[in-house]
């Protein structure tokens, strides 16, 4: 038996434990992150500095591999693509997921189905999307050759197999998945608006059209922000729907960057400049959500 | 025995020092106010004696004995919340059982001892219910009944009346103070609300920016505030302070004080009592700090206070009183009489001033000059 | 509800023509969603000849469900003939203990983080939340040869290990955002009658946090369900998981494309995600929403 003394110092270490347990408990996913996060893209920023092709190897060989990164026809087209894509996209899904919102928010009895309807693409994968897409949209038997049939000779809708126009019907497929859910986000912060507010407009004379425009969309400038950023980090991550809807053909007229990177480091034994292109969406990546993480940490801990 | 004795205590959230050299004793048995405004620290203060914030620097001694590093749970001390911080998601039993609970004290004991308090409280019909089907002072008793069914040789109250409303609020302290005489355990209660400090309180401890402004008994606060935060914080209508000159008329000192008459500024000589104190300050600025019940009408005492006659601007009767709204040196002042005597507003009227207790400061410091 | 049409006034003419219009566009809407799904769904139920005879928007004559059975457990993926089945499978073993996982660790951190706020804790947070963004392109090449060094390449175990690690973040932030409008006095209070970091949150937080366990859990099994790249670069054959089987067997060129397989295979591989979107989509849409409300 131990002294009261004693006993008392032992329940100190306790307590003191006690006091750092949440550091504890936080530590081993934090480091798993650390590792598994930020080493490896530690670890892929030191590949795209090597000349790896098929295995990693260290060789030195400075910025070399993103120089012919850029040079590429392959990158430039994957990245051009990635501009029309993201801008549209996110362009798309704004105003049909915000227009829907507004719709929706005018007191619609079978608002709840409705909502169910826009909002189930979210709710599959982008292989399945890409297939239901490919499917309804090919030259010999889908929506084109119906509609021929149906009498319109003249109907053409070839563009999945169009090296021009190809990247647009990627952006249709993805507009088709991610409105219903800015739709969501936008009908969501609706209805937080404070309804005060739209009676004083209403008392002072401005229509429903004004209000909306005038009051209430600007008063959801935070929603547009969040939403623009999450598109544009989806889009950049784009990789899926590619692969199922035009796997980047014809040719590579509809690849994005993320398709460039598994091509090179998974079927071309590129490694090395996989790893490049991998660090330039990264960069890509981190251009917009660091400021906006940023600026959203910020704000919370000041207000 | 509770003693609770706190010395030189710091202590910073990041670059704001919330509490700065801190010391304070409460007895055994002593029922103790912290009082302030919100951002005072009083709660910060709170939370260290019960050991939820650890302490930068200084000691703190429960009993004598250094606890700076024991974990709350072996402090011995219950808390109420001012949210109440009820579980949720427990019955009213389980909430009070709770501590005991974590303290593996057996289940036949723990539902015994939660009937008896609960039949203290008069919450037994209460006990199967969830928190969300109280009302507001259910709810407070119930966060009454989880501090008392530990028995623990120290309570610690944060604000617990303040989300009550004003007749709860009021039958509360009532119960509170009647607990305290019964347990004659000692108490630490924080509040913004200086009516319950000092209707509750043995001492209270008047807290400003981290630092203790005055500890002494509610009349000692009230009849000499230590300097003029504590005379302002304290007392409602709160003290009116008028900027005077202080003057020697015929071997009397006494101030000059500016009233409004009919419209017109009209200077009163008003003497003070006789103190060494007043040598040194003769002609210079010196706060005359005045309660409005000082100002008032002496119809039925024999008193030989100095009257004062000026314009009544405005009325606000209470029912016991009525405040009478005057000008004293360019700045609005209230003096309380009784209903009975009130002018109508825009008339004059006269007023005695109770000389022998008013409080004078000091013009730079904002101390109390002791007479 | 900001809704500007219940002021009288609003009705006559004008109203009426308004709600037409309304009605119209989000008619329209509807339809649109719902068109891809009409077609794949109506696909696999026709045979092939009907098929070829070109009516993409029509009906089935009748309903025929050889394409379902078939893309169940007898179509060619690869060399394997035994349709979805066994991928379907491996999706199931793969998702089950990741989202279990990460959910736990979510929990935990996610409390850890916002309730006890010690120094750093927002760092730590802050570094956290940017894993949820990273394009996973600049995880997977370290990732392949991690996987090799720990002898679970190419095995379902490696993608649970892998969708574990990167669900954590989400499962973080969810936990966080929700535990943050937990008040502190709950702790305290806690705390003060002697339960400790584990018994407050075995006690009071967990069973507080029912809603946003199942959040966690549907947007979890989504991702893991529905994802793609970690499937394709780090499995082959057979232990591949059900959207890299499917992208597979669409893809194929070796036989002759039986398009009702193909769609029926599509819906098959969808079918869980979607069934516990219609079951539970409110929680689905709060954690949807809860990745754009931070901090």
């Amino acid at each position: 038996m131990s002294n009261p003394q004693q006993r008392k110092q032992q329940m100190s270490v306790l307590d003191r434990l006690q006091r750092y347990l949440p550091q504890l408990v936080v530590a081993p996913p934090f480091l798993l992150l650390v590792f598994f996060v930020y080493g490896f893209i530690a670890w892929t920023g030191f590949i795209s500095l090597t000349n790896s092709r098929m295995l990693p190897t260290f060789d030195f060989q400075g910025i070399q591999q993103y120089v012919r990164l850029l040079a590429m026809d392959r990158w430039n087209v994957a990245f051009h693509n990635l501009l029309i894509f993201g801008s549209l996209y996110i362009l798309f899904s704004i105003t049909i997921g915000c227009v829907l919102a507004v719709l929706l928010d005018q007191r619609i009895r079978a608002e709840g189905a409705l909502r169910t309807i826009y909002l189930y693409p979210m709710a599959i994968s982008f292989i399945v999307t890409g297939t239901a897409w490919k499917w309804t949209l090919n030259p010999s038997l889908g929506i084109e050759s119906y509609m021929q049939k149906l009498g319109w000779e003249s109907f053409q809708f070839d563009w999945i197999v169009n090296r021009d126009m190809a990247i647009y019907v990627v952006v249709l497929a993805a507009v088709w998945q991610a409105s219903g859910f800015v739709m969501a986000l936008f009908l969501s912060a609706l209805r937080t608006v404070d309804e005060d507010i739209i009676r004083a407009a209403h008392l002072d004379g401005a229509s429903t059209t004004r209000i909306y425009f005038g009051i209430i969309l600007p008063s959801l400038r935070p929603v547009f922000l969040s939403a623009f950023v999450i598109l544009a980090h989806l889009s950049i991550k784009s990789f899926d729907l590619v692969v199922a809807l035009t796997n980047g053909g014809p040719g590579y007229s509809s690849t994005l960057p993320a398709n460039f990177m598994y091509e090179m480091a998974f079927r071309r034994n590129q490694i090395g400049l996989g790893a490049a292109s991998a660090m330039m969406m990264l960069a890509t990546v981190a251009a917009i959500i660091v400021p906006y993480l940023y600026s959203e940490l910020r704000a919370k801990r000041h207000g | 025995m509770a003693t609770i004795s706190i010395e030189h205590a710091s202590k910073s959230f990041g670059a704001t020092e919330v509490l700065k050299d801190i010391s304070l004793d409460v007895k055994d048995g002593e029922f103790l106010v912290l009082l302030g405004a919100s951002g005072c620290g009083k709660s910060t203060l709170l939370n260290i004696i019960a050991g939820l914030e650890p302490i930068a620097e200084g000691t703190i001694r429960l009993d004598g004995e250094v606890v700076n590093d024991v974990h709350p749970k072996n402090r011995d001390i219950a808390m109420v919340f001012q949210s109440y911080a009820l579980y949720p998601n427990m019955t009213v039993e389980r909430n009070i059982a709770f501590g005991l609970e974590m303290r593996r004290i057996s289940k036949a004991e723990r539902k015994a001892t939660v009937r008896e308090v609960a039949s203290m409280l008069q919450i037994e019909h209460l006990l199967a219910r969830k928190p969300a089907q109280l009302s507001g002072g259910q709810r407070q008793r119930v966060a009454m009944g989880r501090a008392l069914v530990r028995r623990p040789k120290i309570f610690l109250f944060d604000e617990p009346l303040s989300n009550l409303d004003a007749k709860l609020r009021g039958e509360m302290r009532t119960e509170i103070k009647k607990l305290h005489q019964s347990l004659k355990a000692t108490m630490v209660y924080v509040t913004h609300d200086q009516i319950e400090a000092m209707t509750l309180a043995d001492r209270i401890a008047i807290m400003k920016d981290g630092v203790i402004q005055q500890i002494g008994t509610p009349q000692e606060i009230y009849s000499k505030p230590a300097n003029m935060y504590v005379a302002g914080f304290v007392g409602a209508p709160p003290m009116n302070f008028v900027e005077v000159d202080l003057v020697k008329q015929e071997d009397q000192f006494g101030v000059i004080l500016p009233a409004v008459l009919k419209g017109e500024p009209k200077n009163y000589f008003l003497p003070l009592p006789d103190s060494k104190q007043l040598e040194t300050r003769e002609n210079t600025k010196i706060i005359l700090g005045l309660r409005p019940e000082m100002i008032t009408h002496n119809a039925f005492t024999q008193s030989t206070n100095p009257e004062i006659e000026c314009d009544v601007d405005l009325l606000e009767p209470t029912g016991a009183d009525t405040l009478c709204l005057i000008r004293l040196a360019g700045h609005p002042a209230k003096a309380r009489v009784s209903p009975l005597f009130a002018c109508d507003p825009g008339e004059s009227m006269t007023f005695s001033v109770d000389m022998g207790r008013v409080c004078l400061f000091d013009g730079e410091t904002e101390e109390l000059i002791r007479l | 509800m900001a809704n500007p049409k219940t002021l009288p006034g609003a009705n006559g003419k004008r109203y009426l023509f308004g709600r037409l219009f309304i009605w119209t566009l989000l008619l329209a809407a509807a339809v649109l969603y719902l068109g891809p799904i009409y077609v794949v769904l109506s696909t696999s139920l026709k045979d092939l000849a009907e098929i070829r005879a070109g009516a993409l928007l029509d009906l089935p004559h009748e309903l025929n469900f050889t394409a379902w059975r078939e893309a169940w457990s007898s179509a060619c993926i690869g060399v394997r003939c035994e349709g979805l089945r066994p991928y379907f499978l491996n999706s199931v073993i793969m998702s089950v203990p990741s989202v279990a996982i990460s959910t736990l660790i979510g929990a935990l951190s996610g409390y850890a983080l916002s309730l006890f706020r010690f120094r750093g804790a927002n760092i730590i947070f802050a570094l956290m939340l940017f894993g949820c963004f990273i394009p996973f392109q600049i995880v997977i090449l370290p990732m392949a040869q991690t996987l090799g060094y720990l002898g679970i390449a190419n095995s379902i175990t490696g993608l649970i290990v892998v969708h574990t690690i990167y669900g954590i973040s989400f499962t973080t932030l969810f936990f966080r955002n929700y535990y943050v409008s937990v008040p502190q006095e709950l702790v305290r209070a806690a705390t003060m009658d002697g339960a400790g970091f584990f018994r407050i949150f075995w006690h009071i937080m967990l069973p507080l946090s029912v809603p946003i366990i199942v959040v966690s859990v549907i947007w979890q099994f989504t991702q893991v369900w529905n994802e793609f790249l970690f499937g394709a670069s780090f499995t082959s054959g057979g232990s591949q998981p059900v959207t890299v089987a499917l992208n597979n067997l669409i893809n194929s060129t070796t036989s002759v494309k039986q398009y009702n397989v193909d769609m029926a295979a599509a819906l098959i591989a969808a079918a869980p995600t979607l069934v516990v979107y219609i079951i539970a989509g409110r929680f689905f849409v709060r954690g949807l929403t809860a990745g754009a409300v931070k901090g």
